[in-house]
């Protein structure tokens, strides 16, 4: 059995990162927010089977659902989605490479909201073409970017690459 | 395995988002309660405090407007003050005067003026008084119909014919020229040697010339000026009034009904000064009264312990 060292620290950093999302960018309040949830359920996604990464995504997006409960149950479709598929991914393509990784997280993110404004219904035509082209691709690209600088500076805490069972 | 919980997850996140809204906001509502109450609290704490953020500016521009109203409304407080000062003085002089607007407002080259409200069709004439209820503040220079020009005592200009109150010393009033805060005192010159005066002592204007009547309040000397002349002193006069802080005068007309008008403020200042003293002398009264109550306590005190130490004795004595 591959047991990771990296498990508490891991934990400890998407806990860091749950608080962050709702602290953090509720008091920046940018018009493309970065997705702390979503790099923390990433890096988690990552490191487990498509199955656990699935709840954890779940569990994820209730929390975002219940703390801004416009369409509940968007963010957890979105989030369990996007876990799933993280996972999934990360054992058939991907080796441990930082630019990767954020291209991972642009990826993750993109399809996140693409998911979540699908399952909405809020917007519509050019106003959904213009979130997802401008916005969420915004949105998606700071949240690459903070999540490469957390997986550099974080990584003795999470440890090495692909570490699931 | 890993599909049937994918499945299971995405199946309860489906039926979440075909719930009806009231059930689904209950659902988030008792989340928000119980398990994720934590995390609903810290967000809340960071919208209230980006809200306090982007309430800083609005806040600071709020209390800005509040500090301004407020100074305002000190300067009006002074003003009122000084316009019921103002009103005191024309009652007690009841006529023989015009109020006038002074407004501040000098040309390059030209301080120590002031413009007035009030002209020749008014009554004013050239080297008409000014006074404020403190005392002088100078004299018209030049006359319009409805407006003329005066000078303030810091003019190099002003003169005033003076004495010191209650004293047989004379002498001139003019601006003292000197450097820095000094320049807006004013000199009393050529006072005779024979008549020292005092730090403090109250200057007025001795009526002499005929521009300013007697008795009006100039200043009080603050010290002796050092003096080529061997045969006159000089002294450094405290004005009564600054004429940057007036903005309401009394111009005195020619046919001012009395030329002595120490009454006007030396009066006032003496009933002011009387009741001081009598307040001063009834305080003294109380006082003197609870001593003298205190003094008799303690008479009383002494000779009942003389009394009792003198039995005390004796007892001690008869005793074998």
């Amino acid at each position: 059995m591959n047991r990771s060292p990296g498990w508490l620290g891991l934990g400890v950093l998407f806990a860091v990162l749950l608080v962050a999302n709702f602290s953090l960018r509720p008091l920046l309040a940018w018009r493309a927010p970065v997705d702390f949830l979503a790099i923390g359920v990433v890096l988690v996604a990552v490191r487990v089977r498509p199955g656990a990464a699935a709840l954890i995504g779940f569990v994820a997006g209730v929390i975002a659902d219940a703390l801004a409960p416009s369409s509940f149950g968007a963010a957890a479709l979105a989030m369990t989605v996007i876990a799933a598929a993280a996972s999934y991914l990360k054992a058939s393509f991907f080796a441990e490479h930082v630019a990767l990784n954020a291209v991972f997280l642009f990826a993750a993110k993109l399809g996140f909201d693409l998911i979540f404004l699908l399952a909405e219904h809020r917007l519509r035509g050019t106003g959904l073409l213009m979130q997802l082209g401008v916005w969420s691709a915004l949105s998606a690209a700071g949240t690459a970017l903070t999540g490469l600088a957390v997986i550099v500076l974080f990584r003795p805490l999470i440890g090495e690459g692909d570490e699931r069972p | 395995m890993d599909v049937a919980l994918f499945a299971v997850a995405a199946l309860l996140s489906a039926i979440a988002l075909v719930l009806p809204e009231a059930r689904t906001d209950r659902i988030a509502a008792g989340l928000r309660r119980t398990v994720f109450a934590p995390i609903s609290s810290l967000q809340a704490r960071a919208e209230r405090a980006r809200h306090a953020l982007l309430m800083h500016d609005s806040l600071t521009a709020a209390n800005d407007v509040n500090i301004l109203t407020t100074y305002d409304a000190t300067r009006l407080a002074a003003e009122n003050d000084h316009l019921r000062r103002l009103i005191g003085l024309g009652a007690r002089l009841r006529t023989g005067f015009v109020a006038a607007e002074a407004i501040h407002a000098p040309r390059l080259g030209e301080e120590h003026t002031m413009l007035l409200d009030v002209g020749s069709s008014s009554g004013v004439t050239k080297f008409s008084p000014l006074i404020a209820p403190e005392g002088i503040i100078g004299y018209v220079r030049s006359v319009d119909v409805k407006s003329s020009v005066a000078i303030v005592w810091p003019h190099p200009d002003f003169r005033v014919s003076a004495m010191a109150f209650g004293k047989q010393a004379t002498g001139i009033i003019a601006a003292h020229l000197g450097d820095g805060a000094t320049r807006f005192l004013l000199e009393l010159r050529g006072v005779p040697y024979r008549a020292p005066l005092d730090s403090g002592t109250l200057i007025v204007s001795s009526g002499i010339g005929g521009t300013f009547p007697r008795g009006i309040p100039v200043g009080r000397v603050i010290r002796q000026l050092p003096s080529t002349e061997g045969w006159v002193r000089n002294y450094l006069v405290m004005p009564s009034v600054h004429p940057a802080d007036v903005g309401t005068v009394l111009v005195l007309l020619p046919f001012t009904p009395t030329s002595d008008l120490t009454s006007i403020w030396i009066d006032a200042d003496s009933a002011a000064a009387a009741l001081k003293r009598v307040a001063v002398l009834g305080d003294s009264l109380n006082k003197a009264a609870r001593d003298s109550a205190r003094a008799k306590a303690d008479t009383a005190r002494v000779k009942r312990d003389s009394v009792e130490r003198a039995s005390r004795d004796t007892t001690k004595r008869q005793a074998p």
